[in-house]
């Protein structure tokens, strides 16, 4: 039975690897797509064509008994009903386990550039729907029905797990009224953030599904047979309302306790104290003990204004602030409106600008951090002009600072036609002349210096008051990646020198004569990182694959001194990651947290 | 008593809230010759399912004898199952596999051949009834269940058809239950009889027994009143009326004429009793 | 070839029906001493009979010693000097109960069958 069964599969899916192979050529020829590779089509129709064929081979799995009038025969042969299930299902799973091998070797050798979609998730969708649709065919005896049955049941999923997660939600404390349209998909967005997305997808197309519809099938094939399947149907659905409880508990219990297993952002105070945010909450670490504090609404991202400040945005659109030197959380901005978001924010010398979303034309606001007001009530919002207003996808804040007593602020943009620009608090927008399109790695603003880094080139513009003038282009620039997290300063900091990567080299790029010098070579460029605490301290990170290391080396004077070196390090595995701060250095390693403080980097333990 | 080699014990099978079978309890001995017959609707087909494993009992269970396995019961019915986009040998390679059978050939029917590359659907409805058969007796069944195919044979395959049955009688000591509507030509093969109404059984008897009990009595004549009458029929023409269980004292003590009569006259008594109980009821 | 007809609607069972014809096939000298009878399963087939049913013939007529069964060779009829004209009558008179049984159901008096008896006989 199972070499015929697996012939008859094999047989029927040559047919739909040929419609796989065809489909794109006639899609191409018609020119109903635009024109790109053969092999980038065939690779998106066979991956979501698998979806419909995973949904087939498990409709099908009684197909050929039913149209042959064959079902009383394959009753009657010599095993049991289980025995027949498992003959008839098993070539089923290993052509589909087959032909999803198949997409995994098309998606490493080549799906990286076709922005295929990654072959485990889509496992997951197939196994959802073929336990589903070869579940329900003993019920379901037209084949139309019992695909579209099968579709229905599988989609239903979809809601049944974001019920899941807000119960989840609730059971957690979160408030959950008033969270609006937002609120029922943040805990989606918690979900997969904390928990990611294969969690997920093992939850809802696995837990909730497969394994519910798979156990009601095995147990209740036992007493199929020839008589009109409303017999049969009834003990099955028993069987299946019992799984699915049963299951969905497992579901929530699982989810529940993923939510909030990892401490996602961990810093160092300068008084050595440690302060820790995952989605439900803080808490700070001291030798006196740990302070707890619990949001009501999941907290989405952190950012330390000054080692003792941090800035948080969460789920229900606020703007808080964590105080960890008196250990309290006040509420800077809160949403007046649900729908409009807190969408990126920068804290700095005491205050923080922030986008709220969606607002087209941009418009940033800004508050103050340390004083206690009520939320909301020393917001000043200032509108970019009609001009520069349209909506950006990625505007970044790298630089600040005050003229004849006006504040300014300087942005760029990823990914946008906008080149980086300057806002006054008058409402007043200069464009900073960087004329080629290339995409910005970062940019910097010291000495009235705006100074950018493309891949390909530094630019310098000076800053001449109400605008700025383009005054040197170094090719081959110095790369002097600065991100966001660090608590450096905005507020026209003065520096003498800046280190970074010039390609496979440390160099130094002076402040006074504008020039690049070499001062040292790196074991290898990727992998290297020069993090700054802008103009005091310079660090290099550098991370060994093979090792399994972490080096972390102070750049100072023109030289490169090794603090510190790190083992059993692997940043290829899920979760290993490390964080510089101005007063230490957070390493996360197979899942623990470790915290070394400056300057002898030796480990804080409570 | 021979050896029991399958037995039913109350079984129960409802097709929605109807029992097609009810509370059923039967065993079937090696070698036996049994023939459930009854009315339409009966249950007998439901019942032979249950013994072949095809309809799973709502209640009840079927019990295989000592040495008997599943492989051993072959099951052949009107309905005719086979795999029919399939060729006689392809259907043979199969059938030879899943029952591990030994024989490298088809076995055939004597007088009965067909070509091995003709298609199942191609074939008559006789034809696919002796296939059928012939690869349920490559099995050497100690069990074969057969549900009224006979009637729909036409006489040549009809005789092919009881000729094998016979043989694996006497060859491999089968125990063969058949359901029937009439008897006709195959009247003499049953050993036991047996006869379900309303999913019960009315009638469980050996043959002998059974013609021994029942006697006709055609004509008018008035019957002593304590006489049991299990069933009459009255036409313009004639007037039988059929006993049951008849005593050979009654022959002595009155002057009516008791015939003795075939087995399938008198299962058509008990299923017309068995109606008129129902009318009456 | 053998004469074995078997009514199925007749009162008597299938196996005395056999048991009868056969003793009347060696009676008569159709089937002589020494020949082979058909075996059980291929009269079964012939007659649409259980095999038991056929069985069960043979082992009777073994026993009044009409026939002899060899292991593994089947079922011959009997070299002997039997009792025939004792048997011969006591066949005669089983016939002649069957018969008049079925004369008086008939509703023929005892007369009647004299009389269609001798008008029968002095035809032949």
């Amino acid at each position: 039975m199972f070499k015929k069964e697996f012939a008859n599969v094999l047989k029927q899916t040559g047919w739909f690897v040929a419609a796989a192979l065809a489909l794109p050529v006639a899609l191409l020829v018609v020119r109903l797509i635009p024109r790109q590779p053969y092999f980038a089509v065939f690779l998106s129709v066979f991956q979501w064509g698998l979806l419909f064929w995973a949904l087939f081979l498990g409709a099908s799995v009684l197909a050929r008994e039913r149209s042959q009038q064959a079902l009383e025969y394959a009753l009657t042969l010599p095993y049991s009903r289980l025995g027949l299930l498992l003959r008839l299902t098993a070539p089923r799973l290993i052509v589909l386990g087959g032909l999803w091998a198949l997409s995994l070797c098309a998606y490493v050798l080549k799906g990286n550039e076709y922005s295929a979609v990654n072959p485990l998730l889509l496992a997951f969708l197939y196994i959802g729907l073929f336990t589903t649709s070869l579940s329900l065919s003993p019920i379901i005896e037209n084949f139309i029905a019992l695909c579209l049955g099968s579709i229905f049941v599988w989609f239903l999923a979809f809601p049944a797990h974001t019920y899941l997660l807000i119960a989840v939600g609730w059971a957690k404390g979160f408030q959950l009224s008033g969270a609006g349209a937002r609120g029922l998909g943040f805990l989606r967005d918690i979900s997969y953030a904390s928990a990611g997305y294969i969690f997920n997808l093992l939850i809802f197309q696995i837990v909730l599904l497969a394994f519910p519809f798979s156990a009601a099938l095995i147990l209740s094939f036992r007493k199929f047979d020839v008589r009109p399947s409303a017999a049969f149907a009834k003990k099955y659905f028993k069987t299946l309302g019992l799984s699915i409880l049963i299951f969905a508990a497992a579901a929530f219990v699982m989810t529940f306790l993923s939510v909030s297993m990892r401490f996602r952002d961990v810093y160092l105070t300068p008084d050595h104290k440690v302060v820790e945010f995952h989605v439900g909450g803080a808490r700070i670490l001291s030798p006196e003990g740990i302070r707890k504090f619990k949001t009501p609404y999941p907290v989405s991202w952190v950012k330390s204004a000054d080692g003792i400040h941090f800035v948080f945005s969460d789920y229900g659109n606020n703007l808080s602030c964590l105080d960890a030197a008196i250990a309290e959380v006040r509420t800077i901005y809160q949403a007046a409106n649900r729908d409009r978001g807190i969408w990126q924010f920068w804290p700095y010398d005491g205050k923080v600008v922030f986008l709220v979303k969606p607002d087209t034309p941009i418009v940033i606001s800004l508050a103050n951090i340390d004083k206690p007001t009520s939320a909301g009530s020393n917001v000043t919002t200032i509108p970019f002009p009609a001009e520069w207003a349209q909506s950006e996808k990625f505007p970044r804040l790298f630089g600040t600072g005050v003229n004849d007593g006006r504040h300014f602020w300087l942005f760029y943009f990823e990914q946008s036609k906008k080149p980086p620009l300057r806002l006054w608090e008058n409402g007043r927008v200069e464009g900073i002349p960087l004329s080629d399109n290339k995409p910005i790695r970062s940019a910097l603003y010291v000495n009235d210096m705006v100074i950018i880094d493309t891949a390909e080139e530094t630019k310098i513009f000076q800053d001449r008051g109400t605008s700025f003038e383009l005054v040197r282009e170094i090719k081959d620039g110095i790369s002097f990646s600065l991100y966001d997290r660090d608590a450096r300063v905005l507020d026209q900091p003065r520096a003498e020198v800046i280190y970074g990567k010039h390609g496979d080299k440390i160099a130094k790029l002076d402040l006074k004569a504008l020039q690049v010098t070499d001062i040292a070579p790196l074991k290898t460029a990727d992998g290297a990182w020069v993090t700054s605490f802008f103009p005091e301290s310079f660090l290099l990170t550098e991370i060994d694959s093979e090792a399994k290391t972490l080096k972390v080396s102070s750049i100072c004077d023109d030289k490169v001194k090794l603090l510190t070196e790190f083992r059993d390090f692997d940043f290829r595995r899920q979760g290993d990651r490390f964080n510089v701060q101005k007063s230490g250095i957070i390493i996360h390693r197979k899942g623990t947290v470790s915290v070394y403080a400056f300057p002898d980097l030796l480990e804080i333990k409570f | 008593m021979s050896d029991t080699i399958l037995e039913a014990r109350e079984l129960t099978v409802r097709f929605g809230r109807k029992a097609a079978v009810h509370d059923v309890s039967v065993a079937f001995a090696k070698g036996e010759t049994t023939v459930i017959a009854g009315s339409n609707g009966a249950g007998k087909s439901t019942l032979l399912r249950c013994l072949a494993g095809v309809i799973v009992p709502d209640q009840g269970e079927v019990a295989l004898g000592p040495g008997l396995t599943r492989d051993k019961i072959g099951f052949i019915s009107d309905r005719l199952s086979l795999y029919e986009d399939w060729t006689l040998q392809e259907a043979w390679r199969f059938h030879k596999n899943e029952f591990r059978i030994e024989t490298r050939e088809m076995p055939r029917i004597e007088g009965f051949e067909l070509e091995a590359g003709r298609k199942i659907k191609s074939l008559s409805v006789g034809e696919r009834t002796l296939l059928h058969l012939s690869l349920l007796l490559a099995q050497r069944p100690a069990v074969l269940l057969v549900d009224e195919v006979v009637h729909g044979l036409d006489p040549f395959l009809r005789e092919k058809f009881l000729e094998t049955v016979i043989e694996a009688m006497d060859e491999l000591k089968t125990a063969v239950i058949m359901v029937n509507h009439t008897l006709s030509d195959t009247a003499q093969i049953p050993e036991r009889v047996l006869i379900m109404d309303d999913g019960r059984f009315i009638l469980d008897e050996r043959r002998e027994e059974l013609e021994r009990k029942v006697k006709k009595v055609s004509g008018e004549g008035d019957l002593p009143p304590d006489i049991p009458c299990l069933f009459a029929t009255s036409t313009e023409f004639r007037r039988d009326r059929y006993i049951y269980p008849f005593r050979e004292e009654w022959r002595r003590n009155s002057a009516v004429n008791f015939e003795g009569i075939g087995l399938d006259e008198i299962v058509k008594a008990f299923i017309g009793g068995a109606y008129v109980q129902k009318r009456v009821r | 070839m053998v004469r074995i007809n078997v009514d199925l609607t007749s009162p008597v069972p299938a196996y005395q029906q056999v048991i009868q014809a056969l003793k009347i096939e060696i009676l008569s000298g159709r089937l002589k001493d020494g020949d082979r009878l058909l075996p059980i399963r291929e009269l079964a087939k012939i007659l649409k009979l259980n095999p038991n049913t056929v069985a069960k013939a043979y082992y009777t007529l073994e026993d009044e010693g009409f026939v002899e069964s060899r292991q593994g060779s089947g079922n011959w009829v009997k070299r002997r000097a039997p009792d025939l004209d004792g048997l011969r009558r006591s066949m005669l008179e089983g016939e002649a109960k069957a018969f008049l049984e079925k004369a008086f159901s008939l509703g023929a008096t005892i007369e009647d069958v004299r009389r269609t008896i001798e008008r029968i006989a002095s035809h032949e």
